[in-house]
């Protein structure tokens, strides 16, 4: 459990976040530009000073300005990847990687440096300097280098927005799965609303140096009183496991909490293998009555929860399927021709989902 | 001049500059790292008061900063009645004396050039280091002294040549004591007013030698690695 209050004054911005995350699985800080989103990354890390700071990771509590207690960022065992990573001139990638390594790693880990190395691709780079790097290249090899140095909780500043959608895909399931291999928890900062609904399995919603949500992301994500559901890109993740493959039509059946879904997929996974899936609002239309002899592959039976208006003539619902939240967005006219209510019953047509490729 | 003059050659003036110049730099370099340090970190009103007391020496003549410095210095000044207190002898026309109004003289083609490493030295390093593990001293020996490399060097080899072409200071400090407190400049001055011109010729070449190889040293090293 990270449980934190902060208070800060930098010239005209003004932050007060105070929050509990839990100390497992993937939290996101989302928020829009200048929304203090760094600065509380940096505030948990220890490299802000001035502020009016209280941190404790567990029972250890690392920063409390009214006790002079200050564990410095060193102390922390805090691994942090910022959005522009820096190296020192002339470093070889080795070099860059083993800084962490030798100062951090318990001896009885000490041969798995190779084998870490294999596993994110950079065995051939070892020996370059890291002035030649490429873009992705750099936010591979300090995604490695913070990992090398055996953190307990992974900050991540936008470590991938200036990279393209393909790599970023690649890096994203590479941190995906070293987050089900080894249970670092991570705090993932992003202003991309698609990379927050995928990654987080708990969102902060941070506004103008305030906290404006804290929670699942399931739930917030599906809350059409928050910004994340208002949105035209608006989607919720699934979780789900594989339950068969159908190679002649290319589709994958998964089940959720509440019921299954089609996806195409060109290939099986392993039996149980659990897959994360992102269904866009656009996705999901609505009838009152279970469609016939219809194209959409997936035919829900759900509940509106809730439901709200937006601007440009259309309406956000959101819907429940057993427990598992979907989000749907209709024209105003359907959401009145189809007297939508919450509580009242529809069934929802899921178009496209997206096989999480990462 | 016969050969047996200068067989019994005195070079000591010259040994005394290298002498000075090298203890000079050396307390400079520890002394002005952290002085740097600290004017760079925040620009606050009291800082940059600091800043131009530093780089006064500059603009000064070296006369009017060798005659403070004697005051402060002599029996009646500060630093010079807690010496005489210490030991019995104030820092007037001594060594010690020398090597504090050098540090004084010398301090700003130290500070200019680590103060201007600092200000380039992107704070992500440290803190990127600090998040590898790295505590404030490891910090400083594994990141701040290898990216400031070329500062420090600068900031060393002009110290150094500044020390020993130094004239007004030493002569106003120091008083021109053969084997104690005069140096080659001085020295120099005194075998031309004696028109020895051949030993104000040697020491003088001796002294163009040191500094242009100290240059060409320092620029050699530091451009390669640009």
């Amino acid at each position: 459990m990270l449980t934190f209050r902060f208070q800060l004054r930098q010239g005209g911005f003004d932050l007060d976040a105070q929050g509990v995350l839990p100390a497992q699985g993937r939290s996101v800080i989302f928020g829009p530009s200048a929304a203090g989103k760094t600065t509380l990354l940096r505030l948990m890390a220890g490299l802000e000073r001035g502020a009016q700071a209280r941190i404790a990771y567990g029972d250890e509590l690392w920063e409390d300005r009214e006790q002079g207690v200050r564990i410095p960022p060193h102390r922390r065992g805090v691994g942090l990847v910022f959005q522009h990573p820096v190296f020192l001139p002339g470093n070889t990638v080795e070099q860059a990687l083993r800084y962490g390594w030798r100062r951090r790693q318990p001896a009885e880990h000490r041969d798995g440096f190779a084998a870490a190395v294999e596993r994110f691709g950079l065995g051939a780079q070892l020996r370059r300097r890291v002035e030649t790097l490429s873009g992705g290249e750099r936010q591979r090899v300090a995604l490695l280098r913070a990992l090398l140095a055996a953190p307990r909780l992974l900050l991540l500043d936008e470590p991938f927005s200036g990279i393209d959608a393909e790599l970023r895909a690649t890096l994203l399931h590479a941190l995906e799965a070293l987050h089900a291999a080894e249970a670092l928890p991570m705090i993932y900062v992003t202003h991309s609303a698609e990379e927050a609904v995928r990654f987080a399995d708990h969102l902060l919603l941070l506004e103008a140096g305030r906290v404006r949500a804290l929670g699942s992301a399931d739930a917030l994500a599906a809350d059409v009183s928050l910004p994340l559901a208002r949105r035209p890109d608006a989607a919720v993740a699934i979780d789900t496991e594989f339950v068969q493959h159908d190679a002649d039509d290319g589709v994958s059946r998964l089940a959720f909490s509440g019921g299954e879904l089609w996806v195409t997929a060109s290939r099986p996974r392993e039996p149980g293998a659990r897959l994360r899936v992102l269904v866009h609002a656009r996705d999901v239309s609505l009838a009152r009555t279970r469609p016939q002899a219809s194209s959409i592959l997936n035919v829900l039976p759900a509940q509106v929860a809730a439901l709200a208006e937006l601007p440009d003539a259309a309406v956000v619902v959101s819907l429940r399927i057993g427990a598992t939240p979907l989000l749907a967005r209709v024209s105003r006219r359907s959401a009145r021709e189809l007297e939508l209510r919450p509580g009242c019953a529809v069934y929802a047509q899921v178009k496209g989902v997206a096989l999480q490729n990462f | 001049m016969s050969a047996a003059a200068s067989a019994v050659f005195d070079w000591s003036p010259l040994a005394l500059s290298l002498e000075l110049a090298s203890i000079t730099t050396v307390l400079l370099l520890l002394a002005g790292t952290p002085l740097a340090w600290w004017l760079v970190r925040r620009k606050t009103l009291a800082r940059r008061a600091v800043t131009a007391c530093v780089m006064l020496p500059l603009a000064l003549p070296p006369t009017v900063l060798g005659f403070y410095l004697l005051l402060a210095l002599g029996p009646h000044g500060p630093l010079g009645a807690l010496a005489e207190r210490w030991s019995g002898a104030s820092f007037a026309f001594t060594f010690t004396g020398l090597v504090i109004a050098s540090m004084v003289y010398s301090l700003p083609l130290v500070v200019q050039p680590l103060t201007a490493g600092f200000e380039r030295l992107d704070a992500h390093h440290l803190e990127t280091a600090a998040l590898l593990g790295a505590g404030p001293w490891d910090r400083l020996a594994s990141v701040v002294l290898p990216l400031l490399r070329a500062d420090l060097l600068t900031a060393a080899v002009l110290g150094f040549i500044h020390t020993f072409g130094e004239f007004g200071v030493v002569l106003m400090v120091g008083g021109d004591i053969p084997g104690r407190t005069r140096v080659l400049s001085l020295a120099i001055y005194d075998h031309v007013q004696a028109l020895d011109y051949r030993e104000a010729n040697l020491l003088s070449a001796a002294a163009v030698g040191m500094s242009f190889t100290a240059l060409l040293l320092l620029y050699l090293i530091t451009q390669r690695r640009r």
